[in-house]
């Protein structure tokens, strides 16, 4: 049984709340004391509380005025995480000039300053650093001296991604355009919108069970707000091989947070995502018999 | 975590330099808005300071400014005496000075 009717409806509301052409619709009165309460420990799990914040404070969601301070007081301790994490990037960055290293930042942080008109309507918790391979033993080592750190050296979409690719492995990634943000008085680079989208939707991939809707508002937000090409998408996710997991995100992002309108991308999205279901249905009977 | 709060009652102001500096945000702070407070991690030290109520105030230091500027600006904005603002505006500047997150340059 839901705890209340409504809760996955307006958690899709609330992680589309801005979007053009979502369809979710949001309850016309405030929820009642336990679905409420469900919902905003579902909303601080999906990385929502900036968008609830926002939704409530200009009106279009319905609350109490107890629901409305509990929005705001998760969302101040969403706040603080994510200044904490940031913290963590002005440290790394200060740790890694003197081996010039150069700093290059992905996921939350990335999209929260260039994708939304505030950043404050996205918190997040974890850091993402990217560092070339033969950087990777230095930098994990000035890394880990960093009080509150946690460094996690990973082999990810990035070196998927320059595996597939003819020459330098690192020096591909430096042929797109890096974007500056500031950050505590130091700058820091983030990758162009297509890189963003594609990790948005690969991260969104290896979420698997603990999906969070934070990361299809994410999707979402590049592909509607940055005009990056739905051409240059496929092409590239063809490229790294990945092609079936971000049409997988997109098609998913697209139904998750109830968005009408196709774009060429998202078109191209649902027919490689179900095409890829049906061969792996196939795959499944074939191996059946 | 510290609050800071401008509904507070007023405190005597001693020892305050006024007058001949300007105050300015420490480039380094990071900081984010929220509903009703503005949230600061100050570059060093691990305590988080909220400055309820502050957004306008927080939003004036974007460029250094004077104490008797703030004042008569808070004031305007709020519609409220200058001797009332001044006592607990120098209150707040003077914590977020101590926890390092204005720092005070002379006035050209």
């Amino acid at each position: 049984m839901t705890p209340w009717p409504g809760v996955g409806e307006t958690l899709a509301w609330v992680a589309a709340f801005g979007l053009q052409g979502t369809t979710a619709e949001a309850p016309d009165k405030p929820l009642e004391p336990d679905g409420w309460k469900r919902f905003l420990d579902l909303a601080r799990r999906h990385g929502l509380t900036g968008l609830l914040v926002l939704a409530i404070s200009e009106g279009a969601l319905p609350a109490t005025g107890c629901q409305r301070d509990d929005a705001v007081a998760a969302h101040h301790d969403a706040l603080i995480a994510t200044l904490t994490a940031e913290r963590l990037i002005v440290h790394g960055s200060e740790a890694l000039a003197p081996l010039d290293v150069p700093v290059k930042v992905l996921g939350g942080f990335a999209v929260a300053h260039t994708d939304y008109p505030d950043p404050t309507a996205r918190p997040f918790r974890a850091v993402r650093l990217l560092v070339s391979s033969t950087d990777r033993p230095r930098a994990s080592l000035a890394l880990g001296r960093l009080q509150g750190s946690n460094v996690k050296p990973r082999i990810r979409w990035q070196t998927r991604m320059c595996e597939s690719q003819p020459g330098s492995r690192y020096d591909y990634l430096w042929s797109y355009e890096w974007i500056d943000v500031a950050v505590g008085g130091r700058l820091v680079l983030v990758p162009p919108p297509l890189l963003r989208l594609l990790d948005a939707c690969l991260e969104a991939a290896v979420d698997g069970g603990d999906h969070r809707l934070i990361r299809d508002r994410d999707i979402a937000q590049v592909l509607l707000t940055t005009g990056v090409a739905g051409e240059g998408v496929a092409q590239l996710a063809r490229a790294w091989r990945c092609e079936i997991e971000v049409a997988h995100a997109i098609d998913r992002a697209w139904a998750r947070l109830r968005l009408a309108d196709a774009l060429h991308i998202t078109a191209w999205a649902t027919r490689i995502a179900r095409g890829a279901h049906r061969d792996s249905e196939r795959s499944a009977e074939q191996f059946v018999r | 975590m510290t609050e800071l709060s401008l509904r507070h009652e007023p405190q005597p102001d001693k020892g305050y330099v006024r007058g001949s500096f300007r105050f300015a945000r420490d480039e380094r702070v990071l900081w984010r808005e929220n509903i009703g407070s503005v949230i600061l991690l100050p570059p060093d030290g691990d305590q988080v300071v909220t400055l309820r109520g502050g957004h306008y105030i927080w939003e004036l230091l974007d460029q250094p400014t004077s104490e008797p500027e703030l004042v008569q600006r808070v004031a305007e904005h709020f519609s409220a005496p200058a001797d009332t603002i001044r006592s607990d505006l120098v209150r707040v500047l003077r914590q977020l000075v101590k926890h390092g997150i204005l720092r005070s340059v002379e006035s050209p």
